[in-house]
């Protein structure tokens, strides 16, 4: 049987070879020398610090520059300025709670759309109730997938809805689950051109080391991401970062003030935020830093890729989309304007989906086929390629046997 | 004159009595029984109209009899009217003229405070006493949005001991999440000259401190409101529930507090409030736009 094709980045990134090393090294470690006396110090400071003795046996760990050093690669992941803060969490939730805790204390009624992810919705809908708040939730996967919406009318629409529902605050993916990419800067822009907008918070979990942040990076008050899909350290961990002046004291405020009446749950992000500050305290959960060193090695190979290849390469997926092995149907692209597109896919089969298959089942016959993909109701999966596949050649053999039609 | 209130009742009791008694002598049981039944039937008609009579005549105000009856329901009050009562009656078993006088002018007065309390508004004079009521009404179950208007005419506003203490009930309030908010600050040309991208440093680090709790400021100066006077006022908008206005003397000291309930009144101060609003420039935009001065 030939080997699978993983085009599941979307929901859980390959490991890359870095971490994979820093992976098997900790583990190493753990076993043979938990909790040294050099442990702390190559925490905090990273694998330079280590006797040298230790560096040669646990090489696998040199990506480690301690959690200053790894909060400055993803600084330079995103190209954010040095002031802009980086926050570490075992789980990309605990800061969408943190967000939402900043956001609802300036806002009143937050608009969002039905990309959001699911969870983050529910827990935003949480602490809009518990606070007096609300969220105002408009639809917009329908008219970006099936009416060919363009982003100025995706842009249009959402400032419309904002003056219209007196909204004051924006939640947003930068790029939603199903691979729709929206354009975040011209929101903004034309949001603020007719209303006043008090917070806006970016959910880059599919966005991150996916697509470039960049051009928006600046109009975004809190930002969240993970590490375990498009950055390739597949053990998930929560990335926050917020560095505009307008809100940035009031982020840090509100962090302080969490950390000193011990409402910071999640023990990643205390244990990070105290080693940053060189303030342990001892009486902390002891935290998993398995997915911190794996962050650590997947952004040092990010970093290492050059500026051009990392660009944008959904031009690439046309091609890779006709040979990507696939069971036998009708299968059509469902796929938003090009300036909305990204390196994930989703495609659709009208029979498959009058016939009300499950999701398992449509996965099942993906697997069967070859390719490892996701699969949703009403007959549509998705495909999201990771960097490397679109710098490879696709296996070819596998379409060539089954004289599979190109994909419409 | 208790009869002539009552006389169409007591007329149609008589009558319908004589009918019943007249039907009883001449008519077999049957017919009794009909005359007694169709008697019946109007009165139940009676007690339906008089049921669903205008709401006026039930919101009329009860007998001088019916009071104290009406007000034993409400323990604590009936409390204060029993005492309230007993002092006008110890008042009125003193016969001096010139005490009498006095007295009564100033029974009027306190008749006149507890018209201006009944019609849902609280007046305090001259005393810091109401910042204890303003906590009260900030940590009260159901009030989520609080919005005020700070008018700024000194460079100590709200920054003295009893100011402070309302800020640090403000910013614990916000730090808990369990009240949302939101101040216009509206500063006397003097304290922040159009000269000046920022107000003076004292007030400008008290509105600092408010936008890192996360307070939602905006910030105005007192000229550009010259053709809106109405909108120059120290109020609080609690919720939809009540509005306080401030009245500071020159040291920033409160002169007068009233705290009224009338939703009439709290719904002119909200449309105040987003006329204000679009005057005045968020404290963030401001920070975007000139910078965190050295």
């Amino acid at each position: 049987m030939p080997p699978l094709l993983y085009l599941d980045t979307a929901r859980l990134g390959q490991m890359t070879p870095a971490a994979k090393d820093a992976q098997l090294d900790f583990v190493r470690l753990s076993a043979e020398e938990p909790s040294s006396l050099y442990f702390e110090q190559f925490l905090r400071d990273g694998f330079e610090a280590w006797p040298t003795f230790y560096q040669e046996r646990f090489p696998g760990l040199r990506t480690w520059t301690g959690v200053s050093g790894l909060k400055r690669s993803i600084r330079r992941l995103v190209n954010a300025s040095d002031d802009w803060q980086v926050l570490l969490a075992s789980r990309s939730l605990s800061l969408v709670h943190l967000a939402s805790s900043c956001m609802f204390r300036v806002c009143r009624n937050v608009l969002a759309t039905d990309l959001s992810w699911p969870t983050y919705e529910r827990a935003m809908e949480t602490k809009a109730l518990r606070t007096g708040n609300r969220i105002t939730a408009v639809p917009l996967r329908d008219d970006i997938l099936y009416r060919n919406w363009t982003v100025d009318d995706v842009a249009d629409y959402l400032a419309s809805a904002f003056t219209e529902q007196r909204c004051d605050g924006l939640f947003l993916p930068a790029v939603d689950h199903l691979g729709i990419r929206l354009p975040v800067r011209k929101i903004v822009e034309r949001i603020r051109e007719r209303s006043e907008l008090r917070f806006c918070f970016i959910d880059a979990a599919q966005a991150f080391c996916h697509v470039p942040l960049d051009d928006w990076l600046e109009l975004a008050d809190f930002i969240v991401a993970g590490s375990h899909k498009w950055m390739g350290a597949h053990l998930p961990s929560g990335i926050g970062l917020f560095g505009r002046p307008q809100t940035q004291r009031m982020i840090e405020r509100r962090i302080k003030h969490l950390r000193l009446v011990g409402r910071v749950e999640d023990p990643l992000l205390h244990l990070t935020e105290q080693l940053d500050g060189s303030e342990l305290d001892g009486h902390s959960e002891t935290a998993n830093l398995a997915p911190a060193f794996a962050c650590a090695a997947a952004a040092s190979g990010r970093l290492a890729i050059s500026a051009d290849e990392s660009a944008n390469r959904t031009s690439l997926i046309d091609a890779k989309l006709q040979i990507v092995p696939r069971p036998v149907g009708d299968w059509q692209l469902l796929r938003p304007v090009k300036e909305m597109r990204t390196q994930i896919a989703l495609l659709e089969s009208a029979e498959l989906a009058s016939q009300y298959t499950q999701p398992d089942i449509l996965r099942n016959l993906w697997l069967a086929a070859g390719s490892v993909v996701s699969a949703f109701s009403n007959g549509v999966v998705r495909v999201s390629f990771a960097h490397h596949l679109l710098r490879s050649e696709l296996s070819h053999s596998v379409n060539a046997a089954t004289g599979l039609p190109n994909l419409g | 004159m208790f009869f002539q209130r009552f006389r169409l009742p007591f007329a149609v009791t008589g009558a319908c009595s004589c009918a019943v008694l007249l039907a009883g002598a001449v008519l077999p049981l049957g017919g009794l029984v009909v005359i007694v039944g169709l008697l019946v039937s109007v009165l139940l008609g009676l007690v339906m109209t008089e049921a669903e009579a205008p709401s006026e005549r039930r919101t009329a105000f009860p007998l001088e009899l019916e009071l104290p009856f009406l007000l034993a329901s409400d323990e604590a009050m009936f409390i204060r009217y029993r005492r309230a009562t007993e002092m006008l009656l110890k008042i009125s078993r003193r016969e001096d003229p010139i005490y009498r006088g006095i007295a009564l002018d100033q029974v009027d007065d306190l008749v006149q405070r507890l018209t201006t309390i009944a019609a849902g508004t609280l007046v305090f004079e001259s005393t810091e006493s109401w910042r204890i009521v303003y906590e009260r009404l900030l940590r009260s179950t159901g009030l989520y949005l609080y919005r005020s208007v700070a008018w700024v005419k000194n460079a100590h506003y709200w920054q003295d001991e009893p100011g402070r203490k309302s800020m640090a009930v403000n910013f614990e309030l916000q730090d808990k999440e369990l009240l949302n908010i939101e101040r216009i600050a509206i500063i006397a040309d003097e304290l922040w000259p159009t000269s000046d991208d920022w107000p003076v440093a004292s007030i400008r680090s008290w509105l600092h401190e408010q936008h890192v709790h996360g307070i939602w400021i905006k910030m105005v100066r007192e000229s550009a409101l010259r053709n809106e006077p109405d909108l120059l006022a120290d109020i609080g908008i609690y919720g939809s529930r009540g509005l306080g206005t401030q009245e500071l003397d020159d040291q920033c000291r409160t002169a007068r507090f009233v705290l009224t309930f009338d939703y009439a009144k709290v719904m002119e101060a909200e449309d105040r409030w987003n006329r204000l609003a679009i005057f005045a420039e968020s404290y963030c935009v401001h920070l975007d736009r000139c910078g965190m001065p050295v």
